[in-house]
């Protein structure tokens, strides 16, 4: 309500206050606007850098050019066949691009954009070649014709403000936080359910239809359509707004949209009186505009402009969480069980022929000197590690060739050595990322805010989360102003969330201060009292011996002993390979090869 | 120093006219400063700046001081429509002439439509609505005189190479349309981008089918590149080019490879080598005086006059229309000028004769295109076809 | 096609993938001491001959008061440290000098030198004032900055140079014939520079201390800066290197090719196409991805030159797909 009220007052009286011509400006602006939402989207959330998303544009703008114009159908239709034509090319496109990595994936969003824009001016058929498609019919609204800027502003703005909206509500939804997850934080999110590539397409295909409808509302506005608007240079000048506005923001989008749409109308008044007819400056003003804003506003103006806005205090959530999950706590027997597990790294053997078991209720630790392959085989029980040889099983189910994300490892949950969190999000919302698989809303759902009742219970369980770690009262701080020692906590809350059976830590005292490992120690003692299965790797020999049942000692990929800690500790062996032999041995063996030789 | 010049005298215009208390009458222009039609953009702007002052002058029109409003399209459709807009709703031009490039002039002739605006475009586009004149001399006309030229030299076969852009597609289309008549096919249809580094590949393309002549569809110094490397495979055929290499950079770059090349023109360029009784020698002669005073020796060029085409056909209509409409009626004075226009009838312009009507869009006709060639670096008058 | 046309298609195709490879090699050279993809790298490129070819004139272009006004915002930027700004408030000064005293000069070997020198501050000023106070910035970040710059830069290109393209006389003119092709000298020269540049590169790289400086500084900037080195100082150097690069590259080929204000912009995309299929990485791999790519244009404007680049660009594809398939990744950084 308290948004609403200003952006329904601002979007009435706007065409008011402006004289026409500056409408034509903010039309401009609001078409940019749309494009500009899925690049914050894709770009500030998932972390695809797109230069293809003009061509999108262009399918949009063209499809309902050959729908209104050369088939005379409403350009309400060829709103249908834009959305149509932009998401089919883009789950397509997508489906090939998703899946490279680091710079490919922009590389061949740029090649497509440019091999598209090429393919539109060359069919001359329906699309016209390069001069195009003429005297397109305008939008007609309740049999109004939208033809001056005005009556178009208002169906644009409508547009744009009702997409910002959906936009929201997906960013708070378990889809967005997904999507936002796979920019920092990829492993974690894989691990806790997401699907990277499928989560990537899906953001893909929706930017995508935004920059269809985009262009949709360009052919209409401008009732002439040809190719050279949406090429390789288009799409750049889209990703510059976003960045201007702020990549990772809604409100962003249009803050970026009208800065650089109204920079250019503004120019064409202020560069001749300063400099006269004779030159052109215009594009470098604009760079040193753009340079400029980059310098002092590195993150874009939006959250410039957000820091004076009045911020909401968000309410604490109450009722009832998610059901739990009760995954692989029934029956009988080991509820891990790895066997003859190995990892062969060309010639290297990582891990081999390890074997292990861990009954329901134990906290078992797994310790070795440095590069015994221990976190190799946390990988290759929690699958971000495929092995050469053995098996994984959990609570009877073969896990062995699965990835993270797989489903059959719902009620395992990990933290990693070093923390895999987002440190621009709250806590919260850090630790609603465990909550993944607790939950089913699907993209569309979140957009329309369907999934409201089910994402108030996972804020609840989240809050039971970080309660469980003593976190809850710094439930809205941001994840990276935490010290080392509570981030790891964080995680762990994260990985509560997800109502595991299995707890994996991975070093969780790493870099602690003796207080802080103690504090962890009597949480791991507490969750194992209140029936949780622990997997610990650890270097702190007195951390690990003071806690776990069990205790298997890892060396040279192989297991080396296993037994309670009393036993192991003492195990000839296990001193040898952490401390070496004694000196005087080392010696005594040496006089003995001589004697033999 | 001419920035400040154009300052002051922008201001002084403002103040002299509210002074005198005749308004100025202001020409909205849109045209390519910047992006690739730049070349072409930039002596239509100089020319627009020039005879702004020459007409005021002169006392302005009919007592009212001229303003241009000159804004840069950069090429785009969307910054023509926007500069457009700006002009027609913001600045209150009474006519617009724009712009350099087929694709904003496109979308330049829906704003005028919409707007009630005349426009003179000056660009080669096909087709016009009720609001749209065109000043340049079309494709059409100036691909005419190429085909009398193939015909006469007996060429068969014409190779085509130009490009990837709507202006590459108006060269072809348009020889294609004379192959029946003039006895020529178009045997090869190779394209290339303006910023294309190297076009040897689609050099022996056209060479492979062993064409008679070759037509290079480019404009300005890229046209350059083409030519020369035909002539570097050995190619010792007509080599046509079209009337957008008409600038002394063509000259320069192309240096000795370009010796004999045939381009269809404009008066313009060879207007001292013209015979008397050609139509519009007098007032070629001054423009070209004028510019060339201004901007230096050599740089006149057909863009630039067809800009000052463009404004001779507004100084007539604004004129004639304002002895029945009056500034102050913005919609009915710019009505009153289109009508003008169209009731415009062999007024003399540097592109040659121009003349309007309901069913004559363009200006000018085929009379007055000339044929020049390359010799020695510069342009040799060749022949016209004023018959 | 017979065997003179695949030749000359090849020799064509050979000359562009060395060009590529120039630019290529000063974008992976910079990203991977800097993280910055410098797009503005093909503006450097042409500054240099387009200055040349304006000094031939006897005329002094605008690119030298840009090289003179970036080097004095330099020198205030570092008003602090007298050391540092008063030689470079006289390099300013020395830059002007240099480009009057050449402009009425005629010799080549006094002029081409020169012409490279006055443009080079740009780009090592550039890093200073735009980069070095961003330096932890995300890349995509420090790409949008550099496409600013390169706005900036093309757009003062026009001011300076004009619209139309201009053409350096060449160092070598005629042409020898190969195997049937006539190949021209000029291009022969450009081919010696590319392999003496990627030589060059990998010795400096693998074998000096500087080049292991560097190579760290792109790895783990603190780690770096532990040891004793500057990363900045480090970026300073990529970006002189860089820019020296792409000046003498756009300095050989623009007598083949013709340079104007906006050729840069095809120049920094092909390059920056070549970069990302050699992963940003590794030197071999940038000459065999500029290969492809030229080779594969070339071709492609004999056979359908329409689609030539439709063509080039699809090819990469599968390309990008191979490249990238290995090991499991769940993304990430960008």
């Amino acid at each position: 309500m308290r948004v609403f009220v200003p952006l329904a007052v601002a979007y009435l009286a706007l065409p008011a206050l402006l004289p026409p011509f500056q409408m034509t400006v903010l039309g401009f602006a609001l078409i940019a606007t749309m494009v500009v939402y899925g690049i914050n989207l894709i770009t500030g959330r998932a972390g695809i850098t797109s230069l293809g998303q003009a061509a999108f544009m262009g399918f949009g703008a063209y499809a309902t050019a050959i729908v209104s114009s050369r088939l005379g159908l409403s350009p309400w239709l060829g709103l249908l066949a834009a959305l149509l034509l932009a998401t089919a090319m883009a789950a397509v496109l997508g489906a090939l691009t998703v899946r490279l990595k680091g710079h490919y994936l922009p590389l061949a969003t740029l090649a497509w954009q440019v091999a598209i824009f090429i393919l539109m001016g060359n069919l001359d058929g329906l699309p016209g070649g390069r001069t195009g498609l003429r005297n397109l019919p305008p939008i007609d609204v309740l049999g109004r014709e939208l033809t001056s800027s005005r009556d178009f502003y208002y169906l644009a703005a409508g547009m744009v403000l009702v997409c910002g909206w959906l936009l929201t509500n997906l960013a708070r939804s378990r889809t967005g936080r997904a999507t936002m997850a796979l920019r920092g934080d990829a492993p974690a999110a894989a691990s806790f359910g997401v699907d990277p590539a499928a989560q990537r397409l899906k953001a893909f295909v929706l930017a995508a239809a935004l920059a269809g409808v985009g262009g949709w509302l360009y052919a209409h506005f401008l009732r002439f359509v040809n190719p050279a608007p949406f090429d390789l240079q288009a799409s750049i000048v889209f990703l510059i707004m976003g960045v201007v506005g702020g990549i990772a923001t809604v409100p962003g989008a249009f803050v970026g949209a009208l800065l650089v749409t109204g920079l250019e109308d503004v120019l064409r008044d202020v560069l001749p009186a300063l400099f006269g007819r004779g030159g052109n400056y215009e594009i470098i003003a604009f760079g040193l505009l753009l340079l400029g804003i980059l310098h002092f506003a590195p993150q874009g103006l939006w959250p410039v402009v957000a820091r004076f806005l009045p911020r909401r205090r968000p309410s604490l959530p109450s009722g009832p969480g998610l059901p739990p999950t009760g995954a692989g706590r029934a029956g009988a027997g080991p509820l891990l069980e790895v066997e003859g597990l190995g990892k062969r790294f060309g010639g290297l053997e990582a891990v081999s022929d390890l074997s292990l078991a861990i009954a329901p209720g134990e906290i078992l630790g797994l310790i070795g000197p440095n590069g015994a392959g221990k976190t190799t085989t946390f990988n290759l029980i929690t699958g971000f590690e495929r092995p050469t040889a053995g098996a994984v099983r959990f609570g009877g189910v073969d896990l062995t060739r699965t990835r993270p994300f797989d489903d059959r490892r719902s009620g395992i949950a990990r933290t990693f050595q070093h923390p895999h969190l987002l440190l621009d999000a709250t806590l919260l919302d850090n630790v609603l990322l465990g909550t993944f698989r607790r939950t089913r809303a699907g993209m569309l759902a979140s957009l329309f805010r369907l999934d409201a009742k089910e994402e108030a219970r996972a804020r609840v369980t989240g809050m039971e989360a970080l309660r469980r770690v003593g976190l809850a009262d710094l439930a809205f701080e941001l994840a990276g102003n935490l010290p080392l020692g509570n981030q790891r906590r964080l995680e762990i809350a994260r990985a509560l969330a997800a109502d595991p059976s299995l707890l994996l830590l991975d070093e969780p005292a790493a870099g602690l201060r003796d207080a802080e490992k103690l504090e962890l120690a009597d949480l791991i003692r507490q969750l194992a009292a209140e029936g949780m299965t622990v997997l610990l790797v650890e270097h702190d020999m007195d951390l690990v011996m003071n806690l776990v049942d069990r205790v298997i000692v890892m060396n040279y990929g192989r297991k080396l002993a296993e037994g309670p800690p009393a036993v192991v500790q003492n195990d000839p062996a296990v001193v040898e390979a952490y401390l070496g032999k004694p000196a005087e041995d080392v010696h005594g063996d040496a006089e003995a090869e001589l004697a033999d030789a | 120093m001419r920035k400040l010049l154009a300052l002051l005298s922008t201001l002084a215009l403002a103040v002299l006219g509210s002074a005198l208390g005749q308004e100025p009458i202001k020409i909205g222009v849109v045209i390519s400063e910047t992006g690739p039609a730049a070349a072409l953009g930039i002596p239509q702007k100089n020319t627009v700046v020039l005879w702004e002052r020459v007409i005021n002058d002169a006392g302005g029109i009919s007592g009212h001081p001229v303003e241009f409003v000159v804004y840069d399209d950069a090429t785009s459709p969307d910054q023509a429509v926007q500069a457009a807009r700006r002009l027609v709703e913001q600045d209150q031009v009474v006519a617009l002439i724009g712009a350099t490039a087929i694709p904003p002039t496109l979308s330049l002739q829906q704003v005028a439509a919409e707007a009630g605006v005349p426009l003179l475009a000056i660009a080669p586009v096909v087709e016009h609505n009720d609001w749209s004149f065109q000043i340049t001399r079309a494709t059409i006309d100036m691909l005419h005189a190429v085909a009398e030229h193939i015909a006469q030299q007996g060429h068969q076969r014409l190779g085509y190479i130009g490009y990837d852009d709507a202006l590459g597609d108006d060269f072809i289309n348009g020889l294609r349309a004379f192959e029946d008549e003039y006895g020529f096919e178009v045997v090869t249809d190779e394209r290339f981008a303006r910023t294309d580094t190297s076009v040897a590949g689609q050099v022996l393309r056209v060479l492979s089918a062993q064409p008679d002549a070759v037509f290079i569809g480019a404009s300005g110094t890229v046209a350059t590149i083409p030519h020369r490397t035909l002539v570097e495979r050995g190619f010792a055929g007509d080599i046509y080019h079209t009337h957008a290499v008409l600038n002394p950079g063509f000259l320069q770059l192309g240096e000795e490879y370009i010796e004999g090349a045939v381009v269809p023109s404009d008066p313009i360029v060879v207007i001292d080598q013209i015979g008397e009784g050609f139509p519009g020698l007098d007032v070629g002669r001054e423009y070209k005086e004028l510019y060339e005073a201004e901007y230096g020796a050599g740089t006149v060029s057909t863009q630039g006059a067809y800009a000052v085409d463009a404004v001779k056909v507004l100084e007539a209509a604004i004129a004639a229309a304002l002895e029945n409409a009056s500034p102050a009626d913005l919609g009915a004075l710019r009505t009153a000028i289109r009508d003008e226009i169209l009731a415009i009838d062999g007024l003399p312009g540097v592109t040659g004769t121009l003349s309007f009507g309901p069913d004559k869009r363009v200006g000018v006709d085929f009379s007055t295109v000339v044929l020049v060639e390359v010799r020695d670096n510069d342009w040799r008058f060749l022949r016209d076809f004023t018959e | 096609m017979d065997q003179t046309v695949f030749l000359f298609l090849l020799s064509d195709g050979v000359i562009s993938g060395a060009i590529y490879a120039l630019i290529a090699v000063s974008l992976v050279l910079t990203f991977n001491v800097t993280r910055v993809i410098a797009v503005f790298v093909g503006e450097l490129a042409v500054f240099a001959p387009l200055t040349y070819a304006v000094l031939l004139t006897g005329k002094v272009p605008g690119t030298v008061w840009l090289s003179a006004a970036m080097l004095v915002l330099w020198a205030g930027l570092e008003r602090e440290r007298p050391r540092t700004a008063l030689p470079l408030l006289g390099a300013a000064g020395a830059t002007v000098g240099l480009a009057y005293l050449t402009a009425s000069a005629t010799s080549p070997w006094l002029l081409w030198p020169a012409a490279v020198l006055l443009v080079l501050p740009i780009g090592a000023a550039a890093y200073r004032v735009f980069y070095q106070p961003k330096l932890s910035e995300t890349v995509l970040f420090l790409l949008i900055q550099a496409v600013g710059i390169h706005f900036v830069l093309q757009g003062l290109g026009l001011v300076f140079f004009g619209p139309e393209q201009l053409r350096p006389p060449p160092l070598l003119r005629g042409t020898i014939t190969l195997l049937g092709v006539p190949v021209a000298r000029q291009a022969l020269l450009v081919l010696l520079f590319a392999f003496l540049v990627l030589a060059l590169l990998g010795w400096l790289f693998n074998f000096t201390v500087i080049g292991k400086a560097l190579r760290a500084s792109a790895m783990n900037r603190r780690g770096a800066m532990l040891m004793g080195i500057d990363p900045f100082r480090a970026g300073m150097t990529a970006f002189l290197l860089t820019s020296l690069v792409a000046g003498v590259a756009g300095m050989l080929v623009a007598p083949i090719t013709n340079v104007a204000y906006y050729s840069g912009f095809s120049l920094g995309i092909k390059g920056f196409v070549v970069a990302i299929l050699a992963g940003f990485a590794s030197y071999p791999l940038v000459i065999a991805g500029a290969l492809f790519m030229a080779l594969v244009e070339s071709f492609s404007a004999f056979y359908a030159s329409a689609y030539r680049e439709v063509l080039v660009f699809a090819l990469i594809l599968p390309v990008l797909f191979w490249r990238s398939v290995a090991t499991l990744d769940l993304g990430g950084d960008e």
